[in-house]
């Protein structure tokens, strides 16, 4: 059969392969890749942590203690301070948190074989039902709970305008949750989904060839593994920007709920 | 089988309608970022910090609508 033909057979099975399938149990409990992975790659996340926490040293010589504190000082140099402003210690946690929590999840997915617990959008959500409720939580402490309400619609509307602008203000509040997980699981699984047709084709293209003894089928697998290869390169920058742009967006978010208006 | 082959490949013409937009949009808010940080090359880590939290923003809009020609 011909290759091309071939992968149009093959699509769903790759589709397939995206699903969260059970491990573990069947039906409403269970345990399915996906969580598994997530759990992997928290138990990463902790270990890569507290181990560069244990051995910080105010003039670090250790290439691993060096890039986690790097990584560290990215988020609080380049994302709290610049994003927040006044008060941005008291959310560096919870950014590195979770800017260290993707930025693993979504480079083990890059390793030939593992999920990325980032793919699927239950996770994805639950990542962006945590910083929704964070920064809701900030801006309800900032203002209390009616001025809160109030802080959506900027002052010095004409009073007709501010029902309207409040509405559309608290529209856009709650998108903010969607957008967030739609983002990050949009593009890690249309990265994959690349790789994965890409990674097809040549395998197809290379069976083709030794089947039927036709060199020329084997030219277009080169090519292949080239596309291959450069969309591996953008998947790794896309790996970094995604957990980068998740941080950073959560950081504009609790600055827009925190701010007086 | 004629009217499931036209469902599919109208699901991709309306994705990729949906994309012109993100495209000019992402497109507008990297030549601002280039030529702001060409005459001011002083601000040029916040112009791209600002860059990609619009850039962000906007690519949401085209990856709702990938997800969506998954999903309906």
């Amino acid at each position: 059969m011909n290759p091309l033909d071939a992968l149009k057979e093959e699509i769903p099975h790759l589709k397939a392969s995206f699903d969260s399938a059970f491990l573990v149990g069947e039906g409403g409990i269970g345990l399915t890749q996906y969580v598994f992975w997530m759990f992997i790659c928290l138990a990463l996340t902790l270990i890569v942590v507290l181990v560069a926490a244990h051995k910080l040293k105010p003039v670090p010589s250790n290439k691993f203690v060096n890039m986690v504190e790097y990584g560290y000082d990215l988020v609080r140099g380049g994302v709290a301070k610049d994003a927040i402003g006044h008060g941005y210690k008291r959310h560096v946690p919870f950014l590195a948190s979770i800017f260290f929590f993707i930025l693993i999840s979504n480079f083990v997915g890059l390793i030939p074989g593992c999920k990325t617990p980032t793919g699927s959008i239950s996770v994805t959500w639950a990542l962006a039902i945590v910083s929704f409720v964070y920064f809701n939580y900030w801006g309800v402490k900032a203002h209390g709970g009616l001025g809160y309400l109030k802080s959506f619609c900027p002052s010095g509307l004409p009073i007709v305008l501010v029902p309207i602008v409040w509405f559309l203000e608290l529209v856009s509040a709650c998108l903010r949750a969607l957008t967030l997980a739609v983002r990050l699981y949009a593009n890690m699984f249309a990265g994959h989904m690349v790789l994965g047709i890409f990674a097809l084709l040549t395998s197809l293209f290379i069976s083709y060839a030794i089947n039927n003894t036709d060199l020329m089928y084997a030219l277009p697998a080169v090519g292949w593994v080239l596309f291959l290869v450069a969309m591996y390169a953008l998947e790794v920058l896309v790996a970094f920007l995604q957990a980068y742009v998740f941080t950073i967006l959560s950081a504009v978010y609790i600055s827009l709920a925190t701010s007086e208006h | 089988m004629e009217t499931v082959f036209v469902l599919s490949a109208l699901k991709l013409v309306g994705y990729g309608l949906g994309v012109i937009g993100a495209g000019i949009g992402i497109g507008i808010a990297c030549y601002g970022c280039c030529t702001a940080s060409a005459r001011q090359p002083e601000l040029a880590g916040r112009l791209f910090t600002n860059f990609i939290i619009g850039a962000a923003l906007v690519e949401a809009l085209g990856l709702i609508g990938f997800v969506m020609s998954f999903l309906v």
